[in-house]
């Protein structure tokens, strides 16, 4: 099969050297082209992305307070963290909140995709009520929620209090705060998986569906044994970035920063939001930098181990 | 940078001690403070008066104010309110408590841990109690504890723990709000106590011209010259709610009835004089402060547990610390 890659271009019909006297072979000046698609993307790559990566990496081995002083103290970071009880909670705060986001995302995401995915009046409507959170600002969601959150007076104890339950404390309490922020995460994101799902699901052939009807498999069969194994490619791809964002707090640091700061007495204290806290407030940048790199080893680790189960992300159907 | 080398000794003499303390340092002056704002509680009088209680009834003591917050809890409504965010902010409000017996989170000396005290204890568990007791919210409106509009005014709170900048707040956002306010209920034995927030003028000794910097702070609000001390005037009282931190300007603006009744004459005459500077700690000594007090407040930790682990996690710190003395 040709690919419009492989049609005759306006190069090919330049005199072979072309403008700047360089004798390339066609594969040559294929390669050519495709790095320089690249290369506008990869210079904004390596600016904004690899330079500071690797100056953070390296201001971990120093200790800077923010006032011009760089001391370096090789490892000193690194065993800090080790013996530090704040860090070691906030990766098990972490370790709790990506447990619980990433299969919360998987199922909400896939169960909106199905429900939607269907030829019934105004459905577009519910396509865009359910996609709409994610197109306001965080902060404010992050500010909504907090007042609907709120002791008594909120929405959700004010309707807790109409059906005769009694009310909580849906921000201010340790035992219960992670779990509020968890679910306006996924109240947040659910919509943008849907669609990721929705198109996993229109490249489903329907003949498939007709063909195990006849042979009478019901709803459930159909499900398991057509929906899910095609959804494969999606479905990693779902589960890769969902996890990379609940890892890196993507989405936790503006909800975190706003409706908890943290608190109340740490439970919601993620990663990310422990290195904002010992870079901005504590200006110490160096440990800082030192927890940020063990962050971004985590996942790669995660990242690495997701590829290798699932090959690379490449299904083969038979 | 040490703005007192460009000051009169009669401008050094001009502010007051209790609001310089956390602001010198081996009686050099580096920090020249445009406000003071110290901490006392607001109630509102719409719902004492909804409750049937009278001025007489405003709580002189912890207990009493629990029990007067029972009173004023209701079914949308909380008794009192302290700050629930964890931050600077909350250490600086539960300060007064800790003080009020006794209790401090350093020695004088400033090099050693004075967190593990029954002083200590006791004001942990005095927060804890109003959660406890259901007296107390867990997290507030608006932009929280200091924020009197979102929670005081409406009705979310019949009494909050706040800064006098309130006033200036509620002037402007809740006009018609009819309140009062009273200086920090004190614990048994107890002595009146509040601190003194506010921001300053500093200069960064690495800068670029850190001199002209310094005359620059001490030019704004250091000086004795009329617009020196005018300037301090119209800061605190038009265009804020501030007590003045020069005795001059405190005078002036007493003057042009700046004190003359209600909060701000509270303010003046019966919180400022028991107030402490803001302490100067570095961020692991507040962080172990605020990690006790958010476990003991919203955790229910064991108070004494928590003031010991935090003593700990001070004197760990402050063995390897050379900076100036903490105050």
């Amino acid at each position: 099969m040709r690919s419009s890659l492989d049609a005759p271009s306006v190069v090919e019909k330049r005199p072979a050297g072309g403008r700047f006297g360089l004798r390339l072979k066609r594969s040559q000046r294929e390669a050519l082209a495709a790095y320089l698609f690249i290369l506008p993307d990869a210079l904004g790559l390596a600016i904004f992305v690899a330079v500071p990566m690797l100056f953070s990496l390296s201001l971990g081995f120093f200790s800077v307070n923010g006032f011009g002083g760089f001391r370096f103290v090789g490892l000193a970071n690194y065993q800090r963290m080790l013996i530090d009880p704040l860090f070691r909670k906030s990766l098990w705060v972490t370790f709790v909140y990506v447990l619980i986001l990433v299969p919360a995302l998987y199922i909400t995401g896939l169960a909106l995709a199905l429900l939607v995915n269907r030829r019934t009046p105004f459905i577009g409507v519910f396509r865009s009520m359910f996609f709409l959170p994610n197109v306001v600002s965080l902060v404010v969601v992050a500010l909504t929620w907090q007042v609907m959150l709120v002791d008594k007076v909120g929405f959700v104890n004010r309707m807790f209090q109409l059906f005769g339950l009694p009310g909580y404390s849906w921000l201010g309490d340790p035992n219960i705060t992670l779990y509020s922020i968890l679910f306006v995460t996924v109240w947040f994101l659910m919509g943008y998986y849907m669609i990721i799902f929705m198109s996993g699901l229109q490249e489903i052939p329907r003949e498939y569906y007709d063909a195990a009807r006849i042979d009478g498999a019901g709803p459930w069969a159909m499900f398991t044994r057509i929906t899910l194994p095609l959804l494969r490619p999606t479905s990693f791809f779902v589960l890769l970035v969902s996890l990379v964002s609940a890892v890196a707090g993507s989405q936790a640091f503006d909800l975190i920063y706003v409706m908890t700061r943290g608190g109340p007495a740490n439970s919601t204290s993620l990663v990310i939001f422990y290195i904002y806290q010992q870079a901005f407030q504590f200006n110490n940048y160096g440990y800082a930098a030192a927890m940020a790199s063990f962050l971004v080893l985590i996942l790669l680790v995660v990242t690495i181990s997701l590829f290798a189960v699932t090959k690379g992300g490449r299904f083969h159907f038979t | 940078m040490e703005l007192s080398q460009y000051m009169e000794d009669a401008a050094k003499k001009d502010f007051f001690d209790n609001v310089m303390e956390t602001r010198i340092v081996d009686g050099k002056i580096y920090g020249l403070p445009m406000e003071v704002e110290p901490m006392a509680m607001y109630y509102s009088h719409k719902a004492f008066s909804e409750a049937k209680l009278s001025e007489a009834d405003v709580p002189k003591t912890w207990d009493q104010l629990i029990e007067v917050s029972k009173k004023l809890t209701k079914k949308s409504q909380f008794g009192c309110l302290f700050e629930t965010g964890p931050g600077y902010y909350q250490n600086f409000t539960w300060y007064p408590f800790l003080w009020q017996g006794g209790g401090d989170i350093v020695t004088p000396e400033g090099n050693k841990s004075a967190f593990n005290s029954p002083a200590t204890v006791q004001a942990l568990k005095f927060w804890q109690d109003t959660i406890k007791a259901g007296v107390a919210p867990r997290n507030e409106l608006g932009f929280g504890g200091g924020d009197p509009g979102a929670n005081l005014a409406s009705g979310y709170c019949a009494i909050q723990n706040l800064g006098i900048w309130g006033v200036s707040i509620l002037r402007e956002n809740a006009k018609g709000f009819e309140y009062g306010v009273f200086p920090c209920p004190i614990p048994p034995n107890g002595q009146p106590k509040s601190v003194l927030g506010g921001w300053s003028f500093v200069a960064n000794a690495k800068s670029k011209d850190p001199e002209n910097a310094a005359k620059f702070c001490v030019w704004a609000l250091g000086s004795m010259s009329d617009d020196s001390i005018g300037r301090v005037v119209d800061w605190c009282i038009k265009a804020k709610s501030d007590v003045s931190p020069r005795k001059s300007a405190l005078e002036k603006a007493t003057e042009l009835g700046g004190y003359k009744d209600g909060p701000m004459k509270v303010f003046k005459d019966d919180v400022f004089p028991t107030g402490r500077g803001e302490p100067r700690v570095p961020p692991e000594v507040y962080k172990a402060v605020s990690d006790a007090v958010q476990a003991c407040q919203l955790g229910g930790a064991n108070p004494e547990q928590q003031a010991a682990e935090a003593s700990q996690n001070i004197d760990s710190y402050l063995a390897g610390y050379s900076g100036a003395p903490l105050r």
